[in-house]
C-alpha cells in the first residue's frame, strides 16, 4: 500500500443482494459512451461504437446504453451501476480492443473496483462453524472435582531427566545385560 | 294473475319447458306461482346495483378506443387518448390493487419457506423473523438495490422507505398479473429469500424468560426436567467472572452458555437449548434457495397462518 492509497476506502469481497444465490443479476445498470466526432483521441471509442456497440446492447438488454457525441473533449466512459455508485474512464487515445475491455470490466463488476482496497482476497460471515475457543472447550470433566493446590496439576507437563537418574538407567540396563551373559556362561 | 313485465322476458326462453310434448298447449299451474316467488324476492333485494360497462366479459378496452377515435373522424395517438381517460381514483385504486397482491405473495411465500425449514419453531417466532424479512426497511432496500429507485414516478425525491417498499410490493403484484404465480414466487424467493443467507436469526428473535419456556417446552415434547449444572468457572470473585453452565435433561446435555454471573449464564444456556430443539442452532445448516415452489407452496396450504 502506498502512500496515495492512504485515504482509499477499504474492504472485503462481497456480492452485493446475496447475488448468484437465487438469480444472477448483471450489476450494471447504465453505460454512457462520451466521444468526439472529429478529434484522434476519440478513434477507438468509434471504432467500437461503429462495430461492436450493437452487438453489446443486444447481448447485454439489462445494460442501458447512451452514446453522447460532443465536441472536442476527451472520450469516456461512465458506468453506473446498481448499488448507486458511478465509475468514470478517461478513455483518450484508446483502440477498440482497450474500449472492449473496460467495458467488460465494468459489465462483470459490481462496483467501481479500483476504488476498494481488498484487506483480504476471501470473506466469511461465518468464520468458524465450531464456535470460538474458550478455556473450557474440551476441557476433561475431572478438573472440576480436582481441590487446588494439587501436587500433581502443579507439576510441569513434561521435566526432564537428571543425570543422576540417566546414569542409574544405565547402570540397571548394564546389571541386566551382564546377568543375561551370565547365565549363557552357565549354559 | 299478476305477472311481472320483467319475468317474462326472462322466462321465455324457458318457455319450451313449461309446455311438455304431448301435452295441451298451455302454462302450467306451477309457473305462475314460481314467478311471483322471484318477483318478491327481487323486489326485497332491492334494484340491481349499476354496473360499468367495462366490469362486462364482452369488453375490450384498446377496441373501444380504437373505434371512439375513428366514430369522430379524429386521428389521436391512442396512448395519449387513454391518459386523457384516465383520472387520479382510478390510478390509487389500481395501485392498491397491485400493491395488496404483492404483499399476499410476498407474506405467503416467505412464511411457507420459513416453515418448510424451520418446523420446530414455535408460529409466533417464525411470525416475528417473516416481520423482519418483509419489514419496510428490508424491502425498501431490496428495491433500491435492484434498481427500482431510477424508475419510481412519484413526487417525493429521495424516496422514503415505505414508498420503495410500496414499490417492490406493486412490481411483484404486476409479475404476478402479467407472467403467473409460479414466477411471482420465484421472485420472491431469490431475492426476499436469499436475505436470509448467512444471518443469524437469534438477531431476530426475543425469548423472554428462557429458562421457563425451556421447561414448557421440554414438558411439550415429553423429555425430561431441565436441570441446569455448573460445568466450568473461571476468576470467581473478580470482575473478569466467567461462568459456564449445562443445562441437561434425562441425564443428557441438551445445551450449555457462559454468563458473567450463574443466572445469566442459566438464561443463555436455556436459550441455546432452545435454539437446539427448535432447529436454529448457532452451526445450522444453510437454507437451501433452489428448493421447488410447490414444496414451499404446498407448506402453505397445510399450515395456513
Amino acid at each position: 500500500m502506498s502512500n496515495s492509497h492512504l485515504f482509499l476506502k477499504s474492504g472485503f469481497p462481497k456480492a452485493p443482494l446475496q447475488n448468484g444465490l437465487g438469480r444472477y443479476i448483471g450489476q450494471l445498470k447504465r453505460v454512457t459512451l462520451k466521444f468526439c466526432k472529429e478529434s484522434g483521441a476519440s478513434r477507438g471509442m468509434r471504432d467500437f461504437i461503429e462495430r461492436e456497440l450493437v452487438d453489446f446492447a443486444k447481448e447485454n438488454p439489462g445494460v442501458v446504453v447512451y452514446v453522447k457525441p460532443r465536441r472536442h473533449r476527451t472520450p469516456v466512459l461512465v458506468g453506473e451501476y446498481l448499488n448507486g455508485t458511478r465509475e468514470w474512464i478517461n478513455c483518450r487515445n484508446f483502440t477498440k480492443e482497450e474500449v472492449t475491455k473496460w467495458l467488460e470490466l465494468m459489465r462483470t463488476q459490481s462496483g467501481p473496483s479500483g476504488a476498494l482496497r481488498l484487506r483480504k482476497m476471501w470473506h466469511t460471515d461465518v468464520p468458524s462453524i465450531q464456535g470460538p475457543w474458550t478455556p473450557f472447550t474440551l476441557k476433561s470433566p475431572e478438573t472440576n472435582l480436582v481441590v487446588f493446590p494439587s501436587e500433581e496439576h502443579s507439576k510441569p507437563l513434561f521435566v526432564e531427566k537428571s543425570a543422576t537418574e540417566k546414569l542409574i538407567e544405565l547402570f540397571q540396563k548394564q546389571k541386566l545385560e551382564d546377568g543375561d551373559l551370565d547365565k549363557n556362561r552357565a549354559k | 294473475m299478476f305477472l311481472s313485465k320483467h319475468s317474462v322476458r326472462v322466462l321465455r326462453p324457458l318457455y319450451p319447458l313449461f309446455v311438455k310434448e304431448g301435452q295441451t298447449r298451455e302454462i302450467k299451474r306451477w309457473v305462475a306461482p314460481v314467478l311471483k316467488e322471484v318477483n318478491k324476492r327481487k323486489k326485497k333485494m332491492g334494484p340491481e346495483p349499476e354496473r360499468p360497462r367495462s366490469s362486462f366479459i364482452e369488453w375490450n378496452y384498446n377496441a373501444e378506443l380504437f373505434a371512439f377515435n375513428k366514430r369522430l373522424k379524429e386521428d389521436m395517438d391512442l396512448a395519449k387518448l387513454q391518459q386523457a381517460f384516465v383520472h387520479r381514483s382510478y390510478i390509487i385504486q389500481e395501485e392498491q390493487k397491485q400493491r395488496a397482491n404483492g404483499e399476499t405473495i410476498i407474506n405467503g411465500y416467505t412464511e411457507g419457506f420459513l416453515k418448510f425449514f424451520l418446523p420446530k419453531m414455535p408460529a409466533s417466532l417464525v411470525a416475528s423473523v417473516q416481520k423482519q424479512l418483509t419489514s419496510d426497511q428490508a424491502l425498501a432496500y431490496l428495491a433500491e438495490n435492484l434498481g427500482m429507485g431510477d424508475l419510481v414516478l412519484s413526487s417525493e425525491f429521495p424516496l422514503q422507505e415505505g414508498t420503495l417498499a410500496d414499490t417492490f410490493k406493486a412490481v411483484v403484484g404486476s409479475l404476478l398479473s402479467s407472467s403467473g404465480e409460479e414466477k411471482a414466487y420465484t421472485f420472491v424467493r431469490d431475492f426476499v429469500c436469499t436475505q436470509l443467507n448467512q444471518k443469524d436469526l437469534a438477531e431476530w428473535i426475543e425469548i423472554e424468560k428462557p429458562f421457563e419456556q425451556l421447561k414448557e417446552v421440554c414438558n411439550g415434547i415429553n423429555i425430561g426436567e431441565p436441570e441446569p449444572r455448573l460445568i466450568g468457572e473461571s476468576a470467581k470473585n473478580t470482575v473478569l467472572a466467567a461462568y459456564n453452565v449445562g443445562i441437561y435433561s434425562d441425564k443428557k446435555l441438551i445445551g450449555s452458555g457462559f454468563g458473567e454471573s450463574i443466572a445469566t449464564a442459566i438464561d443463555v444456556a436455556a436459550y441455546n437449548a432452545l435454539r437446539e430443539l427448535w432447529g436454529f442452532p448457532e452451526n445450522m445448516k444453510p437454507f437451501d434457495f433452489n428448493i421447488q415452489i410447490e414444496k414451499v407452496s404446498k407448506m402453505k396450504v397445510v399450515n395456513p397462518s
